[in-house]
């Protein structure tokens, strides 16, 4: 047994040692009891809160430090890390900091508690990844198949580079998803990512959105001008989307900003330096754009330095299963809805159809089936009328099995020409999708021009009304 | 996805369906050397999608039940397998157009492979739990109405017994009772049905994900982060969902009692680290069925309860649970068929005696989070 002296000794001097560690400590550090009464504080915090260790000694934890659970977590002994909380120094200048405790135990009973508090990021960043944050990472992109899983792997090697990107593949296939997915992989993804849809602005106002004007420079012009979308992606990622319907002044314009990295606001003089990237996406077929004159070839090829194709889901069919569980999941807990069970005829049915709108698509027809479906089994008859064979509002006589051909038979049970003329293109419809380019794929199948089909669709939905 | 199994996708697939077994499921190398060798001499097996098979197939699970620990020492040969699958054939006068599984863990993971290679058929890239459980009834076919007999077990000698009954339960029961007469362990082909019927009742890709999780954990090279981070990415890019870290702690006390042919018992953890001061008790029986942290459970059957070594990343199976071994737990979100009301009735907790009703993993955690309003320090931060 050692003496009292010894031991007193031996005390201080580990005291000592913990005070010396925690100096070093190049962060604020604060130590305190069980209840939350602080006994430390190492220089750091003095310097920076502007209290001596006098003053911070023995006051209560939450007299010093704003927000957060830290006088339940130090009573409980709980360690976590990240709250946010602020302190106010003695000249009341408020600290934003991520505090992260570590609870003290001695004989197994909570003794008291570490608390260091880091400087939160920069508040100005934050504020501007407030504004134009990512919601998505690659781990967002679902899908085993051997093309996505490719994809995944080509697009996370070209992400930390600083080369243009340009994305194509259908509508709904997830383009802007890998857009994000590779900004925040990137070296910029502390930086803005900053989206603009080139079809869902008028063209009038385009140029405006997107290289930001100076005040005065038309009727209506904001007091002070406005920042375009290539100023407020500075330091991070401008996702050009639908690039093909971007108008060809414009495209001139772009491709020159692309070249010299400056951009001129409307209405200004100064040239302003860019700091993006730029990742563009489409779903239109440039090629045959540029030999129409629709698309200049020589911003293509400034765009088309790295291009990523993002397959439609018809070619990936083997994560259909997974993606449809995944939406159910999602929808059951958004709905409190338990989740379905998918009939053998259903799921066949999902697996053939063809998902001219991908996984926008499914999407929908799972949320369809979720609001729907009473029951815990889909049947085909739960399906969105797109996934079934035949719409019946329009086809009913096609519900019925084919006559078989007898001297029995009535004659109008055979159909006329216009009959079997709307049949044929209501299929081809079914096959190819509704949209612009499955039209064009339809009308190619049945052999008429894409003016002849869309007279034809016309006149079958007049005579519709009529009948109704 | 996974087509093709070749020889060296064996041990992968091995490996993978461990994690998978939530403590159960067993372990054999022999199994593992008997199917490299069947691919060896009879070719690589086909791991097919449920939709590339015609409806008309008939579809045949096979499996091991009984002791791996005898079955490692009355070593089979693999043929007991494809003579279940000839005799189910036989007795309902049909033609197997392929092999299913009927758990993913542990052996029953190589079972239709091996299977598969012998009889020159494909596999199917699905299976009937999405994990392991203790009883053969305890399966999404089951539960779906898929009739478990014809029943036909086979032992080392050849010995084989039909099971015929109404009642998949009462079935079960008697294939329990006999697998101990057989001597251990007893090879067994079910659930004959057809493709349109396993499509509706199986859960897919499980295979798939089985074989590149053991491909993802071999790279790992025994680093316990770098497994965990391998589990979290391809388990959350599959029908399971995102795992959660439970606790990290050391196993201070086991009681472990063999009952009905089962390892039934709890072990208890002290957290380590940033869960010290925890106490966790984990509940088994054959597989980990319940965790809780002092009276608040956080993961419960069917979910996934996966015990981890600390230091290496393997997976602990219940039998190989052993005082003070450090270790991390996971918990894994089961696939949504296994959490359908009908499963639910075969596999929940209660089917175990715990008083709770069935809980997400993922909405206990919710709750506990909401309830804290901050991020608890996860491990690999």
């Amino acid at each position: 047994m050692q003496p009292p002296e010894k031991l007193d000794a031996e005390k201080k001097r580990l005291l000592q040692e913990v005070q010396v560690l925690l100096s070093m400590v190049p962060v604020p550090v604060v130590v305190t009891d069980a209840l939350g009464n602080i006994l430390h504080a190492n220089a750091v915090a003095e310097n920076v809160w502007k209290r001596s260790q006098i003053a911070l000694t023995n006051k209560h934890i939450r007299e010093i430090v704003e927000g957060g659970e830290i006088e339940a977590l130090i009573k409980q002994g709980k360690p976590a890390h990240k709250i946010p909380v602020r302190i106010k120094d003695a000249a009341n200048f408020l600290h934003m900091y991520e505090c992260r405790i570590r609870p003290l135990f001695v004989y197994r009973k909570v003794a008291g508690a570490v608390l260091q508090f880091t400087a939160a990021p920069y508040a100005e960043h934050k504020e501007e990844r407030r504004k134009h944050p990512v919601r998505y990472t690659f781990s967002d992109i679902r899908g085993n198949s051997d093309i996505i899983v490719s994809l995944k792997k080509q697009s996370a090697h070209i992400a930390p580079t600083d080369s243009t990107i340009l994305i194509r593949g259908e509508s709904g296939t997830g383009k802007e998803v890998f857009a994000q997915a590779i900004h925040a992989t990137s070296m910029r993804k502390d930086g803005p990512f900053v989206a603009l849809n080139c079809a869902a602005i008028p063209e009038a106002l385009l140029e405006s959105e997107l290289f930001g004007y100076e005040e005065g420079s038309f009727t209506g012009a904001k007091k002070g001008g406005k920042e375009g979308r290539f100023e407020l992606a500075r330091g991070g990622t401008l996702f050009l989307d639908e690039i093909g319907d971007m108008p060809l002044f414009l495209q001139a314009k772009l491709l020159r900003v692309l070249q010299e990295r400056r951009i001129e606001r409307i209405g200004g003089t100064d040239t302003i330096p860019i700091d993006v990237r730029v990742i563009a996406a489409t779903h239109k077929n440039l090629e045959a754009m540029i030999v129409d004159g629709r698309f200049r070839e020589d911003l293509y090829f400034r765009l088309n330095v790295i291009p990523l194709y993002v397959p439609p889901l018809r070619n990936r069919k083997e994560d259909l299963y997974d993606l449809i569980h995944y939406f159910m999941k999602r929808c059951s807990k958004r709905l409190g809805k338990e989740q379905k069970r998918l009939s053998s005829q259903a799921l066949k049915r999902l697996y053939d159809y063809h998902w001219p709108g991908n996984i926008r698509e499914v999407e929908n027809v799972v949320e369809y089936i979720m609001n729907l479906e009473i029951g815990e089994l889909v049947t085909v008859t739960s399906l969105p009328a797109s996934l079934r064979e035949i719409d019946e509002k329009i086809m009913p006589k096609l519900t019925k099995e084919p006559p078989v051909e007898t001297v029995h038979d009535n004659p109008r049970e055979i159909l006329t020409i216009d009959e079997k003329e709307t049949e044929l293109i209501l299929k081809a419809l079914q096959r190819f999708g509704r949209s612009t380019e499955g039209k064009k794929k339809a009308a190619a199948s049945l052999g008429i021009s894409i003016a002849t089909l869309y007279r034809r669709l016309q006149k079958i939905r007049y005579e519709k009304k009529l009948s109704k | 996805m996974k087509q093709t199994i070749i020889e060296q996708d064996v041990s992968q697939f091995a490996c993978g369906a461990k994690y998978l077994g939530a403590g159960g499921g067993g372990s054999s190398n022999i199994l593992e050397l008997l199917t490299k060798r069947a691919i060896r001499e009879h070719g690589p097996v086909q791991l097919q999608h449920p939709f590339d098979v015609k409806e008309t197939e008939w579809i045949i699970p096979v499996g091991i039940m009984g002791s791996t620990t005898i079955m490692n020492e009355k070593i089979p040969t693999g043929w007991e397998l494809v003579e279940v699958l000839r005799a189910v054939e036989k007795e309902k006068e049909i033609r197997a157009g392929a092999v299913a599984g009927i758990e993913i863990a542990g052996i029953n993971v190589l079972t239709p492979i091996l299977t598969a290679a012998l009889a020159r058929l494909p596999v199917i890239d699905c299976d009937g739990m999405g994990r392991a459980f203790t009883g053969i009834h305890m399966t999404t076919y089951h539960a779906f109405d898929i009739s478990l007999a014809p029943l036909v077990m086979t032992d080392e000698k050849r010995k084989s017994i039909l099971i015929q009954s109404d009642n998949n339960e009462e079935a079960e029961c008697i294939a329990r009772n006999t697998v101990m007469n057989m001597g251990g362990w007893a090879a067994f082909a079910c659930y004959a049905m057809k493709t349109k019927h396993m499509r509706e009742t199986s859960i897919y890709h499980t295979f798939s994900l089985a074989w590149r999780l053991g491909r993802g954990v071999k790279k790992a090279h025994e680093d316990i982060h770098q497994v965990v981070r391998v589990l979290m990415e391809e388990l959350s890019n599959s029908v399971y969902g995102t795992p959660r870290l439970v606790t990290k702690g050391k196993i201070v006390e086991i009681y472990c009692d063999m009952k009905e042919g089962q390892l039934s018992g709890s072990l208890f953890l002290e957290g380590r680290g940033e869960y010290t001061a925890e106490q966790w008790e984990i509940l088994f029986c054959n597989e980990y069925v319940l965790c809780k942290q002092e009276e608040n459970v956080r993961v419960m059957s069917p979910d996934l309860i996966c015990v981890l070594d600390a230091d290496t990343g393997h997976p602990v199976q219940v039998e190989e649970l052993e005082k003070n071994r450090n270790v991390w737990v996971l918990g894994i979100p089961s696939p949504p068929l296994v959490r359908t009301s009908k499963m639910l009735e075969v596999v929940g907790p209660e089917t175990y005696g715990s008083p709770f009703s069935f809980l997400p993993v993922e909405s206990l955690y919710e709750q506990m989070d909401a309830k804290r309003g901050v991020g608890h320090a996860t491990a690999w931060d």
